[in-house]
C-alpha cells in the first residue's frame, strides 16, 4: 500500500497483509530480492491469540537508518534496518486508522488519521501520547496523505477525503494556514517537489493529477503553452487568523494575502482516467499509476 | 426453451464421489457452490457424506491471465470513450470514427497477441507453452473475425474497394510470406533457392504483383533462356487493371479494362508462350483465375478464405458484397474437397460473408472461452445501428445481455471490478440493478478499497448500499476495538443507530474503568456530535468533566443539569450523573441555585420512584440496593443542605 526508497539500493514496501518488507535492488540483472521482512508489523489481534487477524499497513516513511510505519490498527512502529524487532511501538496511538506519516525532524513524526487530525509524535519522549494535535473545526473529514516541505520543516501539506488540500504551519496554532478546494474525490497523494518546493503535486480518485505552481517570481505565464491542457489560475483563500506572521522566513505556501498571491494549477493527464492512486516526483521526472493498471511517466516536467 | 447448440462439458469435482450422484448446488453472482449430500430414500443415511468440503466453482479463469489483463484494461478505455462520443457522432464522420474505434480494438488485440507469442516461444515449460499457444491461436482468430466484420459491417465497403480491403485482410493474416521472402532474398542466389518459385507463387496469390515482378526480373537475369517469358509475364502483371484509392474510374470502366486484360492473358496461354516453363505457365493460369491451378496451390494458400480472395481477385474483381456468400460457400466446398468438415472458425467466417450478424455472434459466444470478444463487437455493431432490438427471453436486448455477462465476469476479480462498474453504467435496463447486487459482495480487505467502493456507490446515489457497506465496516471496526474508525464510518453513512451503539460502548467503558478511553476522539467530535443523541450526550459529558477539571464549577453545574433535564441522558446513567453532582453540592461556595436544586431533587424523585419492582431478590441485588439506598440518602441530604444554603444566599442582600 505504500512504497519508499530507503537508500540507493533498498526499497521499503508496506503491504495490506500488515507486513513490511525491505527489498534489495540488483542493478546488474534488474531483479529484486527480499532483504528483510517484519511480517506482523500491523495486526488487530496478535499472533498469540486464537482469532489472530492482520491489519493493512497504510503508510511508511524512511530516514536512514530508521523506518516508521503506520496502519489501520492505529499502531506506530519504529524499525531500524537489520534489527529483527521493532525499536519502538506505540500501540493504540489512535482510535481510528492512521493513513499516512511523514518526518518533521528526525525524532519527530506527523501522522494523519481518518477523523481529520494531525498528530505529532516525539520519539524522544516516553509514553504513548502525541505531543501535539492539530485539526480542523467543522466537519471531521478523513485525511489521506501528508507531505512535509523539503526545506521548511514546519510547513506540511495534507489532502483529504473531500479532495481539499490544506497547508499547515505546525508551529502556529492548531488550524491550517490555507484550505484549497481541489479535487472532486479523495486525494490519495500529495508531494512537494524535492528540489523545487514551490511546486506541489496531487493525485486523486477522480482521475486527475494536478501540478500546483506557487512560484511568485515568475511573471504572468501564458497559460496556453503549458503542458498538458486544462489550466486555470486559482486564488488561494486562507482561513488563518494569525495577525503576526514572521515575514522573514516566509514560504510561498504560507502567504496569506489573497490579492497578491496566485497559484497556477495544471492538470497533467490529458484524458479522464480511473483513479490515480499514487505519484512520485524527482528532478524533471514524474511517475504516476492509475486504477486502469497504467503507469504514466513524464521526463520533461518543467519544459 | 431453445435446444442446446452443443453438448455441455462435464466437470468433475475433486473429492466428490460422482458415482453416488448426490450433490446439491446454489448459484451466486458469478460462481456456484456445490457440496455432496447424503439424502437417500431407501437406506438409512447414517454414513457421513464422503466429501466434507463445500466447493466454489468459477468458470471464468481468463480473468486471471496476466496478459489478457492488459486487453481488458485497454479495451475498457476504448469502450468508455466510444460511449462518450456517441452523442457527437453524426453524419459522414460517424463512419470514419467508428472505423477508427474498431482499429483501436484490433490494435489492442494485436499487442496482446505479440506479447503472448513472445511468451509462448520463450519456452519456460511445456504446459504453459501449450496454454500460451492455445491463447495465441484464439486471439489471432479473434482478430481475423473482427477484421472481417470491420470490412463488411462497419466500413461497408462497396464493390471495388471491397476486394482491396479483403486483400489487405488476407495479407495481414497469412504472414509466412515475410519470413519466406527474407529467407529467399537473404540467400546468395535467390533464383536458385529451392523455394524461389514458392515465393513467387505466393506473392501472385496474394496479389502482390510488383514484388512478384521483381522476383521474375531476378530470374530473368540469372536464366537468359527464360528472360523473354519473364518479361512478358512481368508485363502482364504490370498491366493488370486495379482499382486504386484515388482513381476516379467507375466500376464499369474497370470491368471493361479488366475483361480486355483477361482476354490478353488467355491468348498468351493459348499460344503456348509459357509452354517451356511449367512454373511460369502455372503462374499465368493462376492469374487467369483457373480454379484447378489455384487448388494445386492448396499448401501455399493454407486456408479457404485465402483461396476465396485470390479467386475473386483473378476472376471477379468487381464482386458485390451481396454476392460474396455464393463464392464463399463454393470456395469452402472446393477447398475442403469433402475430406474434412468445417471448423467453428470457418462457420463464423461463413456467417459473416452471409451478413448474418446474429449468427456470427452466436457462434463466437459458443466457441470462445470468455465474453470479451462478443461483448465489445456487439456493442460496436450496435453503435453502427446494425442490430435490431432482438429481444431475448430475459427482457434485455443482445448487446445489454452480453455486456452484463462480461461485466459480471470482471467482478469475480479482486481488482478488475472497477472496469465492470463502467460497463454496468452503460446498460440502461438492468445495469443499475446488477451493479447494486455485485457491489455489495466485493470483499473489502483494506479501507482504501472500501473507500473506492463507497465512492462508486455515492456517485450513483445508491444510498442503501452505502449504508450497508458502512455498517459492515463499522461493525468490523468495533470488533477490532477501533472505536474511532467505527465512528467515522457511521458518520459517513449518517447512521444514527450505529453512532448510538458506539457511544454506548464508550459509556460502558467509562462505567467499568472510571475514565474515558480514546479521549482524542471524544474531545474532538465537532459537528458530528449532532448525529445521535447518545453521541451528543457523550460529548457533553466529557465537556462536563473538562469544565470540572478546569474548576469552572458554575458552568459545569449548569451543564450537568441541562444534561439531565433535556432528556438526552439515558436513564441508566442518571445515577452516575447525580453522583457526579455530589462533590459540587458539597463545595464550600453555593454552586447550584435554588431553582437548580429543585430540578435535581425532581430528577432524583423521578429516578427512585420510577424504578420498577424487581422480581427476584438477589443477594447481590440487596447489596446493590444497600449501596443504592446509601447513595440516595446521601444525595437527599446534600440536596437539602444545598437548598437551604441557596435559599439563604439568594434571600440575603449582597455585600454583607
Amino acid at each position: 500500500m505504500d512504497l519508499q526508497f530507503f537508500d540507493q539500493e533498498r526499497i521499503v514496501a508496506a503491504s495490506s497483509t500488515g507486513c513490511v518488507t525491505v527489498f534489495l535492488h540488483h542493478p546488474n540483472n534488474q531483479t529484486l530480492s527480499v532483504s528483510q521482512q517484519w511480517t506482523t508489523a500491523h495486526y488487530h489481534t496478535g499472533p498469540g491469540s486464537p482469532s489472530c487477524s492482520s491489519a493493512p499497513c497504510t503508510g511508511v516513511v524512511c530516514s536512514n537508518p530508521e523506518i516508521v510505519t503506520v496502519g489501520e490498527d492505529g499502531r506506530i512502529n519504529l524499525f531500524r534496518a537489520d534489527h529483527k524487532e521493532a525499536i519502538r511501538t506505540i500501540d493504540n496511538a489512535d482510535s481510528s486508522t492512521l493513513h499516512a506519516v511523514t518526518f518533521l525532524r528526525t525524532p519527530e513524526i506527523l501522522t494523519v488519521n481518518s477523523i481529520g487530525q494531525l498528530k505529532i509524535w516525539d520519539f524522544r519522549q516516553q509514553g504513548n501520547e502525541p505531543s501535539q494535535i492539530l485539526s480542523l473545526t467543522g466537519d471531521r473529514v478523513p485525511l489521506h496523505c501528508v507531505d512535509r516541505h523539503p526545506n521548511q520543516q514546519h510547513v506540511v501539506a495534507t489532502g483529504g477525503q473531500d479532495g481539499m488540500l490544506s497547508i499547515w504551519d505546525v508551529r502556529q496554532g492548531t488550524m491550517p494556514v490555507s484550505l484549497l478546494k481541489a479535487h472532486e474525490a479523495e486525494m490519495w497523494e500529495v508531494h512537494f517537489h524535492p528540489s523545487n518546493p514551490d511546486h506541489l503535486f496531487t493525485c486523486s480518485e477522480d482521475g486527475s493529477l494536478w501540478h500546483w505552481d506557487a512560484s511568485t517570481d515568475v511573471p504572468e505565464k501564458s497559460s496556453l503553452f503549458h503542458q498538458g491542457g486544462r489550466n486555470s489560475t486559482f486564488l488561494s483563500h486562507s482561513i488563518s487568523n494569525q495577525a503576526n506572521v514572521h515575514q522573514s522566513l516566509i514560504s510561498s505556501w504560507l502567504i496569506t494575502d489573497p490579492a497578491k498571491d496566485r497559484i497556477e494549477i495544471t492538470s497533467l493527464l490529458p484524458n479522464r482516467t480511473l483513479s490515480v492512486n499514487s505519484l512520485d516526483v524527482l528532478g524533471p521526472c514524474l511517475v504516476c499509476g492509475t486504477d486502469a493498471e497504467a503507469i504514466y511517466v513524464t521526463r520533461q516536467l518543467f519544459s | 426453451m431453445e435446444e442446446l447448440d452443443g453438448e455441455p462439458t462435464v466437470t468433475l469435482i475433486p473429492g466428490v464421489n460422482s458415482q453416488k450422484k448426490q450433490m446439491c448446488f446454489d448459484w451466486g453472482p458469478g460462481e456456484m457452490l456445490v457440496c455432496e449430500t447424503s439424502f437417500n430414500k431407501k437406506e438409512k443415511s447414517d454414513m457421513m457424506p464422503g466429501c466434507p468440503f463445500i466447493h466454489i466453482i468459477r468458470k471464468n479463469e481468463d480473468v486471471y491471465s496476466q496478459i489478457l489483463r492488459k486487453l481488458f484494461n485497454e479495451s475498457h478505455g476504448i469502450f468508455v470513450g466510444l460511449q462518450r462520443i456517441e452523442e457527437e457522432l453524426t453524419g459522414k464522420s460517424r463512419k470514419t470514427q467508428l472505423v477508427r474505434v474498431s482499429k483501436n480494438y484490433r490494435s489492442v488485440i494485436r499487442a496482446c497477441l505479440e506479447e503472448m507469442h513472445q511468451l509462448a516461444i520463450a519456452g519456460k515449460d511445456p504446459a504453459s507453452d501449450r496454454q500460451f499457444s492455445i491463447q495465441v491461436s484464439s486471439l489471432s482468430a479473434m482478430e481475423l473475425i473482427w477484421n472481417l466484420c470491420e470490412i463488411l459491417f462497419i466500413e461497408v465497403a462497396p464493390a471495388g474497394p471491397l476486394l482491396l480491403h479483403l486483400l489487405d485482410w488476407v495479407q495481414l493474416h497469412v504472414c509466412e510470406v515475410d519470413s519466406l521472402s527474407a529467407d529467399v532474398l537473404g540467400s546468395e542466389n535467390p533464383s536458385k533457392h529451392e523455394r524461389f518459385w514458392n515465393l513467387v507463387t505466393v506473392l501472385v496469390l496474394q496479389g502482390r504483383l510488383d514484388e512478384a515482378r521483381q522476383m521474375l526480373s531476378k530470374e530473368a537475369n540469372t536464366n537468359p533462356t527464360s528472360a523473354g517469358m519473364c518479361r512478358i509475364l512481368g508485363d502482364l502483371m504490370r498491366t493488370m487493371p486495379v482499382l486504386s484509392p484515388g482513381n476516379t474510374q467507375t466500376l464499369t470502366e474497370l470491368e471493361l479494362k479488366w475483361q480486355h486484360w483477361h482476354e490478353g492473358c488467355e491468348r498468351h496461354l493459348q499460344d503456348g508462350t509459357f509452354a517451356s516453363s511449367p512454373h511460369l505457365e502455372s503462374l499465368c493460369k493462376i492469374m487467369l483465375g483457373d480454379e484447378a491451378a489455384l487448388l494445386e496451390q492448396k499448401e501455399l494458400l493454407s486456408n479457404w478464405y485465402h483461396f476465396l480472395v485470390t479467386r475473386l481477385l483473378y476472376s471477379h474483381p468487381t464482386v458485390k458484397p451481396m454476392d460474396l456468400h455464393f463464392y464463399a460457400q463454393s470456395s469452402l466446398d472446393l477447398f475442403l474437397g469433402g475430406e474434412s468438415s468445417p471448423e467453428p472458425l470457418d462457420n463464423i467466417l461463413m456467417a459473416a460473408f452471409e451478413f448474418d450478424i446474429h449468427q456470427v455472434i452466436k457462434e463466437c459466444s459458443i466457441a470462445l472461452s470468455n465474453w470479451w470478444f462478443v461483448a465489445h463487437l456487439t456493442d460496436l455493431l450496435d453503435h453502427c445501428k446494425l442490430l435490431q432490438s432482438h429481444n431475448l427471453y430475459f427482457g434485455s436486448n443482445m448487446r445489454e445481455f452480453l455486456l452484463l455477462e462480461y461485466a459480471s465476469g470482471l467482478f469475480a476479480h479482486h481488482s478488475l471490478w472497477q472496469l465492470g462498474v463502467d460497463y454496468f453504467d452503460y446498460c440502461p435496463e438492468l445495469g443499475r440493478v446488477s451493479l447494486e447486487l455485485h457491489i455489495e459482495r466485493i470483499p473489502l480487505s483494506t479501507e482504501q478499497k472500501a473507500l473506492k467502493v463507497l465512492r462508486v456507490c455515492e456517485q450513483r446515489q445508491m444510498t442503501e448500499q452505502v449504508r450497508s457497506i458502512c455498517k459492515i465496516l463499522a461493525m468490523k471496526a468495533v470488533r477490532n476495538n477501533r472505536l474511532g474508525s467505527a465512528l467515522s464510518w457511521s458518520i459517513r453513512a449518517k447512521d444514527a443507530a450505529f453512532a448510538t451503539l458506539v457511544s454506548d460502548r464508550f459509556l460502558r467503558d467509562y462505567c467499568e474503568r472510571g475514565c474515558f478511553s480514546d479521549l482524542d476522539l471524544i474531545d474532538n467530535l465537532g459537528p458530528a456530535m449532532m448525529l445521535s443523541d447518545r453521541l451528543t450526550f457523550l460529548g457533553k459529558y466529557r465537556e462536563f468533566h473538562r469544565l470540572y477539571g478546569e474548576k469552572r464549577f458554575v458552568d459545569a453545574a449548569s451543564l450537568l443539569l441541562s444534561l439531565m433535564t433535556s432528556q438526552i441522558a439515558p436513564r441508566t446513567f442518571w445515577m452516575t450523573l447525580l453522583t457526579d453532582a455530589l462533590p459540587l453540592l458539597e463545595q464550600k461556595q453555593v454552586i447550584f441555585s435554588a431553582e437548580q436544586t429543585y430540578e435535581l431533587m425532581r430528577c432524583l424523585e423521578d429516578l427512585t420512584s420510577g424504578r420498577p419492582v424487581r422480581g427476584e431478590p438477589d443477594a447481590q441485588q440487596l447489596q446493590d440496593d444497600d449501596v443504592e439506598i446509601t447513595k440516595v440518602e446521601m444525595l437527599r441530604l446534600a440536596l437539602a443542605r444545598n437548598l437551604a444554603r441557596s435559599i439563604i444566599k439568594e434571600g440575603s442582600l449582597e455585600g454583607s
